[in-house]
């Protein structure tokens, strides 16, 4: 009986079973599972898709060949050869050429002979498919069927050797030619795996020479492929363990499903081959049961390897919660070292942010007494180095990894003080704001590819937040430099201006020091002139004078002292007493006034008038604004006077200081509480003491008003809020 | 006859020491406090000299001294040599003392050789 082809391929009963087609049908499964991995978990560059495309055209030459072994005849045999496992047989070749010439760096310059390569091969494929003149029917050996090359077919074997051969030399020349030691270990594995592939060969010995050795070139493919897949993961940074575990996983898990679909069938073979629809019902329920695996077994399996990076997952969001809440760059640093810290375990942490001031990189979350360094310049060159690659770099992968062959010393140097085995840079707008040394896991575990993982979103985040936070930490202490400026300039101002009062008090001053002195002096100098003649009738009230007049200036100069004093010495916030403010203000200037021909006069109902402010910073207040009343009496030409009046109301006290003088106009009444503003002539003040007024009144959370009337005088108006406590009970 | 000086200050301390020391050295003395006093002073009797302080609360001593000229004018009697003396004066007072064109004008605290030289000038020359 001859079957149509479509059925030789698909019908299954019929065919031999043979325990010889086991171990390379599974191994094709391993290859496959190979090629996938390299597929999924590398970066997808030519030549590790060559790899892929390598590794698939062995899965498809070894699976079939299963089949052809245990084919019921040489016809089904010599089709699904022809047909499948020859295409992939001759992919091989092709692949394995653009492999190694990504592999030796000559991509560019063979690409021509890789496509000649493609183009041969897939002709002597077509050709042997259709003509008789390549592979011939298959003997049967020991192990089942196998087919037999043609001598056309040497064809084949030829372009297969050249490739070889071009493979070797071209890896030699890069050899050869590479300087980095990293990178020419790399190619030398290369070179010797396909050196070794050259043993699968073995299974060409039946076909040419028909001998009966079980054809064992399916192990040499494997360890080829093996070794090739090393070379590729070897040198990136790559959790070859949980790649092993995965593979050897799902190739159980997928053994697990497809031998027992194997053997229902099998075993249902004799009640299902008469009916097509009871074998249509079980070609979809396999199916089913193949998707299952994918769709749900697989995902489990990946997930008890991802668990631990779910869990990662779950510490990288609830850190970026926790930077929301942060403020200051110690507080962030602290919560970088303790999410490293539970999560990956390691035995410590440094973690380097740059310091300004210090023009380099300061040990942030330690005390410098650590055997290791607690700075780097800002020139080091590895730190230099991550600051243009904002790469994490492993100890253990930058000596083998071709990628770190420049700075393979100087890295060295760096792991080897900072005793350190990962260096996480933390780059922002190409700046390297700071570096993370980790030290190896407290379970002496090694770090993998999860953990690189979640590093590498802690360090984006880390590195934007301290890039915040040290912008933030700038602006708040420059605020907090020049608020203190402005505040000192602010005390210098009050005291220029109290003492700017000082000097237009001084006339005064010197008028009222003036005459205890006159008396002093006219008494002294009648006491030496006319001591011999007159008796001690006379000296006694001389003398009475000359004290009294002495006394007199003491109290004077006492008053200006006071009044001068700094407001720094006399800082204090209590309960004071507005009325005992304004006796002492009266005391203080009441004999310049005098002089002047101006009387205060004052009302007052209550015995005190008690708010909470510095008596002294008050005192300036008054004796402000009395002056002010003064000096528009004085302008006004006029003797007058000034009316001072003390109330209570609604738990607030008002002083008002009233007099009769030139009164301000609408113009100016805008500006006198603006700094620096006067109307009096230059060395009458700083044109400060209403500024200053209005910012003491204020300190103490009280109003100043005015209401003026050109020509009728003015009225200022402050107002606190009272006191309500006895004023003895607070003043201790 | 002693010569009759009128002290004029607000400050007591400053005519009882004034009255005290021109009474040494020979003069007749009276003493007043405000412009009031001493206008009833001047009325009363005939001064030699005045000395008066120039800044005083109420009147001051340029307001006393053009008072007192107003009224020896009209009562037609002999003009008063001044002397003012002052402890401090701005600088328009300063002015209207130089404009009154008095006799003397002394500052606080002075010498008393000083003050003696020049009553015994103003009224040397006087007499």
């Amino acid at each position: 009986m001859t079957l149509s082809m479509p059925n030789a391929l698909f019908q299954f009963y019929g065919f031999q079973f043979t325990w010889h087609a086991i171990p390379i049908m599974a191994v094709s499964l391993l290859i496959l599972a190979i090629g996938l991995m390299i597929l999924f978990e590398t970066k997808r560059t030519v030549g590790n898709i060559a790899f892929v495309l390598f590794c698939f055209s062995s899965t498809l030459w070894l699976f079939t060949m299963g089949f052809v072994y245990s084919s019921p005849n040489p016809e089904t045999a010599l089709r699904i050869y022809k047909t499948l496992t020859f295409f992939g047989v001759i992919n091989l070749t092709p692949n394995l050429y653009l492999f190694a010439a990504c592999a030796s760096g000559l991509m560019q310059r063979q690409l021509k002979w890789v496509i000649l390569t493609y183009i041969t091969t897939y002709s002597i494929y077509f050709l042997s498919l259709t003509t008789d003149k390549f592979i011939t029917a298959p003997h049967l050996y020991y192990w089942g069927l196998y087919p037999h090359y043609e001598p056309l077919n040497y064809l084949f074997l030829l372009t297969f050797a050249i490739v070889f051969f071009a493979n070797q030399a071209h890896l030699k020349l890069a050899f050869e030619r590479e300087e980095s030691a990293i990178k020419k270990k790399q190619i030398r594995l290369i070179k010797l795996s396909l050196l070794f592939g050259l043993t699968a060969f073995i299974d060409f010995a039946a076909k040419i020479w028909m001998v009966n050795i079980y054809p064992t070139g399916f192990i040499s493919m494997f360890i080829l492929i093996c070794l090739l897949a090393y070379s590729i993961i070897r040198y990136k940074a790559f959790d070859i363990e949980t790649v092993i575990h995965k593979t050897i996983l799902w190739t159980a898990s997928f053994l697990l499903i497809i031998i027992p679909v194997f053997l229902a069938y099998r075993l249902s073979f004799p009640y299902i081959k008469e009916s097509s629809a009871l074998q249509m019902i079980f070609g979809v329920t396999s199916f089913f049961i193949f998707a299952f695996y994918l769709r749900v077994i697989q995902p489990k399996i990946d997930h008890v390897f991802q668990r631990r990076k779910a869990n990662l997952e779950e510490i990288s969001s609830q850190f970026i919660g926790d930077l929301v809440h942060l403020k200051g760059v110690d507080n962030l640093i602290r919560l970088i070292e303790t999410t490293i810290t539970n999560a990956l375990y390691p035995r410590w942490v440094d973690i380097f942010v740059y310091d300004e001031r210090q023009g380099g990189y300061q040990a942030a979350n330690r005390s410098t007494t650590a055997n290791r360094p607690s700075r780097f310049l800002k020139d080091d060159a590895f730190l230099k180095w991550l600051n243009q690659n904002d790469k994490i770099v492993y100890r253990e992968f930058f000596e083998i990894d071709p990628e770190y062959a420049d700075i393979k010393d100087v890295a060295a140097r760096y792991f080897e003080s900072t005793q350190a085995v990962v260096a996480v840079p933390l780059v922002l707008n190409e700046r390297l704001l700071g570096v993370i040394n980790l030290e190896k896991k407290a379970n002496l575990k090694r770090y993998n590819a999860v953990d690189f993982q979640f590093l590498t979103t802690l360090k984006n985040q880390a590195a934007i937040a301290i890039s915040n936070s040290l912008i933030y930490q700038n602006i708040e202490s420059q605020v907090k430099a020049r608020t203190a400026e402005l505040v000192e300039v602010q005390k210098q101002l009050i005291q220029a201006e109290k003492l700017a009062t000082v000097g237009t008090l001084s006339g005064g001053v010197a008028h009222e020091i003036n005459n205890p002195l006159t008396a002093i002096l006219t008494n002294v100098q009648m006491l030496l002139a006319f001591s011999d003649d007159e008796g001690a009738k006379m000296d006694k009230e001389s003398l009475q004078l000359i004290e009294e007049a002495t006394q007199r200036c003491r109290t004077i100069v006492q008053k200006l002292m006071t009044y001068a004093k700094k407001p720094l010495e006399s800082e204090q916030v209590s309960v004071t007493d507005l009325l005992d403010v304004l006796k002492k203000t009266i005391a203080f200037i009441s004999y310049q006034l005098e002089q002047d021909s101006i009387k205060i006069v004052v009302d007052v109902k209550d015995d005190s008038y008690c708010v909470l402010g510095n008596h002294n910073e008050l005192e300036q207040v008054l004796t402000n604004l009395i002056l002010n009343a003064r000096d528009a009496i004085l302008a006004a030409n006029k003797k007058g006077n000034i009316y001072i009046t003390l109330s209570k109301s609604n738990h607030h006290v008002t002083v008002k200081v009233k007099d009769e003088g030139t009164g301000i106009s609408k113009e100016v009444i805008a500006k006198i509480f603006d700094p620096f503003f006067t109307t009096k002539d230059v060395g009458k003040g700083l044109g400060l003491g209403l500024s200053i007024c209005q910012s003491i009144v204020a300190k103490y959370k009280g109003t100043i008003t005015v209401d003026s009337k050109p020509g009728k005088g003015s009225v200022f108006e402050i107002k606190f809020s009272e006191y309500a406590q006895k004023k003895a009970t607070v003043k201790v | 006859m002693a010569k009759k000086i009128l002290v004029i200050d607000d400050e007591q301390m400053v005519t009882g020491s004034l009255t005290k020391l021109l009474k040494k050295s020979g003069y007749e003395v009276d003493a007043a406090n405000n412009g009031v006093d001493a206008m009833k002073k001047v009325k009363e009797a005939d001064f030699d000299l005045i000395i008066s302080d120039i800044r005083m609360p109420g009147e001051d001593g340029i307001e006393i001294v053009k008072k007192i000229r107003s009224f020896l004018k009209e009562s037609k009697k002999n003009i008063i040599p001044e002397i003012l003396i002052t402890g401090y004066a701005s600088e328009d007072k300063y002015q209207s003392a130089i404009e009154l064109q008095v006799r003397a004008y002394i500052n606080k605290p002075f010498d008393i050789k000083e003050l003696l030289e020049t009553v015994k000038e103003i009224l040397g020359t006087s007499s």
